[in-house]
């Protein structure tokens, strides 16, 4: 394209003005300050219109700055050729941007035309105005240090909707940048940080789990072999206690044993007492009918001796014919030897009656261990009691647990509180009956303990109870006899006074008063009659009655039965002597009665003797006693065993004791390894978004890249051809034929100079000028291949010396054969192209 | 003679499908109770053996109680003999345990042998390199042989070429967690029963013991399978999907024949549209309640015409041929020029 013509109305310094522009180069000479920059900018403003700005200075407000000094119409019209047509374009400016007037001609037909909108410059030259400026306009701005800029880019790769498609460009930088910072910031931040440390932190917890979970299984199986200890111990424990049961049984066992030897020896002490006794009838008998006999011969005697000696003596005879001369007498006498009898045989039975000192012993020995409570309790009413107890514990502490239940859902606080105070009676309740039976138990075991017998608190309280039973039976057993044998003696006792009495009766009737006084009063304190002087007095009035009877018949013989008499008296005189002849009675005074006390002693022992050997027989037979068994436990053997016991039991409590603290510690370690598996889990959810996480990094990292190299690639595209077109124009501006040049996607030029690559800011302002100058021919070469446009030119070599200014004049000549230069300067040196 | 064999039970492991605290318990539970009902059908069925080939543990974490629990279980069945040997995973703390049950037979370091009728079960715990040389079975028993580790025919833990003509008519393997049979020889054949309960989703399948039938001729086995649940991962190809309901409707009925009571993960593939609304934790949400454990990964990606960026001359069309010339991986190339695409069209990166 080319320029034709143009008209400023009013333009900056300019006013009222019209250049032509002709083909190849137009050079303006004009002084300074009289509006050759202007010019240049107005063409610039009919293209690009003046950019809205709220800057202040001039320098950057082209608006301000070209405001007609003297007023008028703000603007112009420009006439320019483009493939083949041409155009006007005229734009009046305002100082609002929003004011201004752009209107499009036809320029051969004088009509508007629709062909380009305001945007004139961007839909011809496709560059915006900072382009434009950066290629077709070398005005007296400074220079960019760069020549390119977006739209130069775009342009040069040749892409279509370049505004959009960099805007798009910077704005995926800027989300990929948004999203990558979420995953990655400065200063270890980001969620791959975050997730890495909280993994890290994760995996460290975890080691640290599976320690103590290592730790956890080494104290299971410590806690393992302790149970087993704690087990064994316990069956020792177990055996120690039912050998100390067996010992007990065989301590009670000897006791019983020992109690039956008692019950022998004192047999054997009777039976031996009875042999003394019974030496005594060693050669005589021990029956009592022949004593009675001999005794009755020896008083016989007495009597037929004294009828002999007192034959004539009525006197004697007349007294006992006074008391004994009733009818009854007779009849009394055998009552009275009846009683005499009745009482005899009493007595002997009252001697046999009784209760051993072992037995007495053993009851005591009973009472005084029996605790005060079991006494209460007859039999089983005792485990009874127990088990009533404990089941009412637990019964009220069901209630307890359902009454708490209701208080706890009961929706209204009145029936709350007073499930809540049912729920704290029946629990007191509940505790009353248990430590009532935890009390009786107690009592239980303090009872055996004191009997000796080893009490474990696992032992059953059922052989608890068997046992108690048994000690009650013995004692009830002992305690049945002696109330037996009290009661059987009281009632011999009775027996023997009422015999007493009626004795007394009879010896009443037949002796005088003052001889039975003191005898026996009801009235008095005494309780019974004296039993020694009633058989006294009754020995004497049946012997004062035979002597009656005797002396009766006596005092009717005559002299011839003397002599029979004498003669039975000698004859019953050797029969008496005989009969005691074989009994060691020796000179006793009264040898019957001697022998009497033996024959009544005898029987007594004898039934003592069958007594207690009956009672040893059924003792024996009740508890299986063999003659072999022993009587007596080695104290040796129990002391053992206790010492035993006691060692295993501290054996168990320090084995209990240790596999607690064991179970403690692993019970611990469990609560803090509680979190493993979760943990595992969550480590492995934190893995997974950790790899997921960094996959999207790396995914947004490497697009950004790949971005940015795409920009690149697409800039790159376009360099090659430029870094030739560059040095083309080097050497013919420049004369620089050696230059070894580089040049990037930002269009920096560098120069390679003592191996290294320079940028022009290493150079010369000349230098520079000349890069610039070179660098935009290249970038109108690449991005104008079709239609060329014009070029304007505002002094450029303005700080060129002399022979370079001359090449950069030549090399302008040339090129303004296939581009309309517009070359504007202020000094002639700089207009020779000649 | 019927003989039950298994392996690589893992007892004690942690689950790798992600499950919460509670379920996580409730199927280590389950893989108990597994090698329990393992044991009480091989009761039932009259079994006189049963083999574990290996990994009964997961770990040396295992803990003393599971071990406890296991030995109780083996002394439950007095009448069934357990031969066990260890596996890579173990230590022998199991072996260790006092008071094991007297029908547990362990195997040392070396060759062991034990006997039940015509039938000898030999194993070790170590291989090594050339082991089958010492080995040395009676022709005319039907032997059977177990080991743990990888075996192949050819250079492998347990090399099958140098087990052949050993008179082994059954190697009982552990190590591999899918039920497979190799052939030994002409007599014997080597079979991994796989894991009988799955752990997590790389373990998916029907998943068993091995039912061996001894005769005097031969030994036959059959597969049972015997898991309380299956995992399952089901590839569901979302391609042509324009909304979320078809997303969901087509994973419903990729999911239609899977029982309640099992583990899925859904992997969904192809490729959707860019304007398709695919919204992840809304399909797990909906399908969650429908099986014992699901999830879904994603691998579907969005859908690009790479051909038509082949001529395209703008940034995206140099963008994506930067991307396609480079080395990567095609899978990341795939998800650069999606998050690229996406990025240049001014959208949330989707890839």
């Amino acid at each position: 394209m080319k320029l034709i013509s143009c008209h400023i109305e009013a333009f900056g310094v300019l006013r009222g003005t019209d250049c032509i522009f002709s083909d190849g180069l137009n050079v303006l000479l004009k002084n300074n300050g009289e509006g050759k920059t202007t010019l240049a900018s107005f063409i610039k403003a009919m293209f690009y219109g003046l950019p809205k700005t709220r800057a202040q200075s001039l320098e950057e407000n082209e608006r301000k700055k070209y405001t007609p000094w003297d007023g008028g119409n703000f603007g112009g019209n420009l006439t320019f050729e483009i493939s083949g047509r041409r155009y006007r374009i005229e734009r009046f400016f305002s100082s609002k941007p929003g004011d201004e007037r752009f209107a499009l001609y036809d320029a051969d037909t004088g009509r508007p035309s629709s062909d380009y909108s305001e945007d004139i410059g961007e839909s011809i030259f496709g560059i915006d105005a900072e382009g434009f400026e950066r290629t077709c306009l070398l005005s007296e701005k400074p220079h960019p240090a760069s020549c390119t800029n977006s739209g130069i880019t775009a342009k040069m790769s040749g892409t279509n909707d370049v505004s959009e498609e960099l805007g798009s460009y910077e704005n995926a930088l800027k989300l990929i940048d948004k999203e990558r910072a979420v995953y990655e910031k400065r200063g270890k931040k980001g969620l791959v940080y975050e997730l890495e440390e909280n993994i890290s932190d994760l995996r460290i917890r975890i080691e640290d789990e599976r320690k103590l979970i290592a730790e956890e299984n080494a104290i299971e199986s410590e806690i393992a072999e302790k149970a087993i200890a704690v087990s064994a111990s316990c069956e020792r424990r177990k055996e120690l206690s039912e050998q100390m049961q067996k010992l007990f049984e065989k301590k009670k066992r000897a006791e019983i044993v020992k109690y039956h030897r008692a019950q022998l020896s004192d047999i054997a002490l009777e039976e031996s007492r009875f042999s003394e006794c019974d030496s005594f009838f060693r050669r005589g008998s021990c029956d009592k009918a022949e004593l009675d006999s001999a005794e009755g011969k020896y008083r016989k005697i007495k009597i037929l001796d004294d009828v002999i000696k007192n034959s004539a003596s009525h006197e004697r005879t007349e007294k006992l014919a006074a008391v004994y001369g009733v009818p009854e007498a007779g009849a009394d006498m055998e009552e009275l030897a009846g009683i005499k009898e009745a009482i005899y045989r009493s007595e002997i039975e009252d001697a046999g009656e009784g209760v051993s000192d072992e037995d007495i012993k053993r009851m005591h020995e009973l009472e005084t261990s029996l605790p005060g409570d079991i006494r209460k309790y007859p039999d089983d009413s005792f485990g009874r009691t127990f088990k009533k107890y404990r089941a009412s514990a637990v019964i009220f502490f069901i209630l307890t647990f359902i009454s708490a239940a209701a208080a706890l859902l009961s929706p209204m606080t009145g029936l709350r509180l007073a499930f809540a105070a049912a729920a704290l009676i029946l629990c007191a309740c509940g505790a009353f009956f248990t430590i009532s039976a935890i009390r009786m138990k107690k009592t239980f075991a303090d009872y055996l303990k004191r009997l000796g017998f080893p009490v474990n608190s696992s032992d059953d309280l059922g052989a608890l109870l068997e046992i108690m039973k048994k000690s009650q039976d013995e004692y009830i057993d002992i305690r049945g006899r002696i109330e037996r044998s009290e009661s059987k003696k009281l009632r011999l006792a009775k027996e023997i006074d009422d015999s007493i009495l009626a004795a007394l009766n009879i010896i009443n009737k037949y002796l005088p008063e003052e001889e039975t006084a003191g005898v026996y009063d009801p009235y008095s304190d005494a309780p019974a009659p004296d039993r020694a002087r009633v058989k006294s007095l009754a020995d004497r009035i049946i012997s004062e009655y035979t002597e009656y009877r005797l002396l009766s018949d006596a005092y009717r013989s005559t002299e011839e039965d003397i002599s029979v008499k004498k003669g039975e008296i000698s004859r019953l005189g050797k029969e008496v002597s005989e009969y005691l002849s074989h009994y060691p009675v020796g000179d006793a005074e009264d040898p019957f009665g001697a022998i009497r006390e033996k024959i009544q002693q005898r029987e007594i022992l004898i039934n003592l003797i069958i007594r207690k050997k009956e009672t040893a027989k059924k003792f024996a037979e009740d508890n299986c006693i063999s003659e072999d068994e022993p009587a007596s436990v080695s104290p040796e053997e129990e002391n053992a065993l206790r010492a035993e016991t006691d060692a295993e039991e501290r054996i168990y409590a320090r084995l209990l004791q240790e596999k607690t603290a064991l179970e403690k510690k692993r019970d611990a370690i469990a609560l803090s390894t509680a979190s493993y598996d979760s943990d595992c889990s969550e480590e492995e959810r934190l893995s997974a978004e950790y790899e997921k996480a960094k996959e999207r990094l790396t995914v947004l990292k490497e697009t950004y890249k790949y971005l940015c190299a795409a920009k690149d690639g697409m800039s790159s595209r376009y360099l090659k051809p430029l870094k030739s077109s560059f040095e083309k124009y080097m050497l013919m501006i420049g004369g620089d034929k050696d230059g070894k040049y580089t040049l990037d996607t930002s269009l920096t030029v560098r120069r390679e100079d003592a191996g290294e690559l320079r940028t022009s800011e290493n150079y010369s302002r000349g230098t520079k000028d000349l890069f610039d100058i070179a660098l935009r021919f290249a970038l109108i070469d690449a991005l104008y291949t079709k239609e060329m446009p014009f070029v304007i030119l505002d002094d450029p070599f303005i700080t060129f010396d002399a022979e370079r200014c001359r090449s950069g004049l030549q090399a302008l000549s040339k090129i303004s054969s296939r581009i309309q230069i517009l070359y504007l300067t202020c000094h002639e040196s700089r207009a020779n192209f000649g | 003679m019927k003989i039950v064999h298994t392996a690589d039970l893992h007892l004690d492991s942690p689950m790798t499908a992600r499950l919460d605290p509670q379920k996580t318990k409730q199927r280590r539970e389950e893989l108990l109770m597994n090698f329990r009902g393992i044991s009480e059908r091989a009761h039932l069925s009259g079994a006189s053996a049963v083999i574990i080939a290996g990994d009964l543990f997961d770990s040396e974490l295992t803990s003393v109680r599971t071990m406890r629990k296991v030995s109780d279980m083996i002394r439950e069945f007095s009448d069934i003999a357990f031969f066990y040997v260890h596996g890579n995973h173990e230590s022998d703390s199991f072996s260790s345990l006092p008071d094991l049950p007297e029908n547990l037979y362990i195997f040392g370091d070396d060759w062991t042998t034990y006997r039940i009728g015509p039938v000898t079960f030999t194993g070790r715990n170590t291989l090594a390199p050339g082991m089958f040389s010492s080995l040395s079975l009676p022709e005319d028993c039907r032997n059977i042989v177990i080991l743990h580790g990888a075996a192949a025919r050819g250079d492998a833990e347990i090399d099958l070429r140098a087990a052949a003509g050993k008179n082994i008519d059954y190697l009982a393997l552990g190590h591999y967690h899918t039920y497979s049979a190799l052939e030994i020889d002409r007599r014997g054949t080597a079979v991994y029963p796989g894991t009988p309960e799955g752990r997590g989703f790389d373990e998916c399948g029907t998943k068993g013991y091995v039912l061996l039938n001894v005769s005097p001729e031969n030994i036959s086995f059959d597969f049972v399978p015997f898991a309380a649940r299956t995992l399952h991962t089901i590839p569901c190809d979302i391609s042509g999907c324009r909304t979320h309901s078809e997303i969901r409707d087509r994973l419903s009925a990729a999911l239609a024949d899977i029982p309640r009571s099992d583990l899925v993960r859904a992997e969904l593939t192809g490729t959707y549209f860019r304007e398709t609304h695919k919204n992840i934790r809304a399909l797990e949400d909906d399908m969650r309640g429908r099986f014992y454990c699901f999830e879904i990964k994603d691998s579907s990606r969005p859908y690009i015409d790479l051909e038509s960026y082949r001529s395209d001359l703008s940034l995206r069309g140099e963008f994506v041929r930067e991307v396609m010339g480079s080395d990567l991986p095609d899978e990341l190339k795939e998800k650069i020029i999606a998050c690229g695409i996406s990025a240049l069209a001014g959208e949330e990166t989707e890839f």
